[in-house]
């Protein structure tokens, strides 16, 4: 065998070597399970979403709305009604749009953009207010206080 | 005797100026004529001579009046101005294409939902917020819950969150 071809062989060799590394890396990376706690890859975002209508004022207050009720008023914002006008569970995957219709007229609109190891990035659009928010399960991201027909409006968005 | 012409040549031929059939022709000129080989014996005596001159003559040392007419310490600001000076429009320019930049890479005809954009309130869950005019407080911002409040316009500078109360 002359030198050049023992050469060129030993060149084929070298480069299919590297080739089958950086082939059977990948595939290890492909196939490393999740950590434990992670949501699956293709698992949808599960979502409650809870419209609340608010007035200072003694009145009923929801079954529903007592949770809200008690962290509100650790704040400082002490309603004596609140009712449930909407409540509506959505099961999104990234980049799909869930929305509600508030007593305003503005629909609530929330997006998840980006998967973390436990929660979701979400965006939150609400008639002028813009929010991105990380949101992680049992968490509840409530946003309002702004006055509609003698309430005041409030919405709650939880992942399960 | 010889020419005015000669002697420009010969003067040339010496300073290693002449080049091709001018300088082929002072050759021949030279290997013929002895007056035009003493002249330029005599040129590359006169040239030895006066480099003899000149290694005697001690060169003058001006580094001392040098250093006196420099400024005492150059501010270091001035420095960085002086090493890296840009024209005034360079900057508008460079503005100019970010902003090219960011209107043609800009998504068009997407969901209405804003998408991500830089992390405003690091550390925060809460990563970007824009209530357009309306201030807003964030209540709550933990583990237990997460509390955005929208204030109404005149209610801005209160103080207390229960005064947005109805």
């Amino acid at each position: 065998m002359r030198w050049g071809e023992a050469k060129r062989g030993l060149r084929v060799a070298v480069w299919a070597l590297v080739f089958g590394l950086t082939a059977a890396g990948a595939a290890a990376q492909e196939f490393v399970p999740p950590a434990a706690g992670a949501p699956a890859q293709k698992s949808p975002a599960r979502f409650e979403v809870t419209v609340l209508q608010a007035k200072r004022a003694p009145g009923v207050v929801d079954a529903q709305a007592r949770r809200v009720n008690e962290l509100l008023a650790k704040r400082g914002l002490s309603y004596g009604t609140l009712r449930v006008f909407a409540h509506q569970r959505d099961e999104l995957m990234l980049g799909e749009i869930g929305a509600v219709m508030t007593p305003n007229g503005k629909p609530y609109r929330f997006r998840p953009l980006d998967r973390g190891d436990t929660g979701f990035l979400v965006a939150i659009d609400w008639g002028s207010t813009k929010v991105d928010y990380r949101i992680e399960p049992g968490v509840p991201f409530l946003v309002g206080g702004q006055p509609a027909d003698g309430y005041q409006l409030w919405v709650m968005l939880e992942l399960n | 005797m010889m020419s005015e012409r000669l002697m420009r040549r010969l003067h040339a031929y010496h300073d290693g100026e002449l080049r091709g059939l001018g300088r082929w022709w002072l050759e021949r000129q030279l290997a013929r004529d002895p007056a035009a080989r003493a002249e330029l014996a005599r040129l590359a005596q006169l040239g030895e001579a006066l480099r003899a001159r000149a290694e005697d003559t001690p060169s003058p040392d001006l580094w001392g009046s040098i250093v006196l007419q420099l400024p005492a310490a150059v501010p270091a600001g001035e420095l960085e101005r002086a090493s890296f000076t840009l024209p005034k429009w360079a900057g508008a320019l460079v503005a100019a294409g970010a902003l090219a930049i960011a209107v043609f890479m800009a998504p068009r005809g997407g969901p209405e939902i804003a998408p991500p954009c830089v992390p405003l309130l690091r550390g925060s869950s809460v990563q970007l917020l824009d209530t357009g005019r309306r201030p807003a407080m964030i209540l709550q911002d933990d583990s237990e819950a997460t509390i955005i409040l929208l204030l109404p316009k005149q209610k801005l500078g209160a103080g207390r969150a229960s005064d947005a109360l109805g």
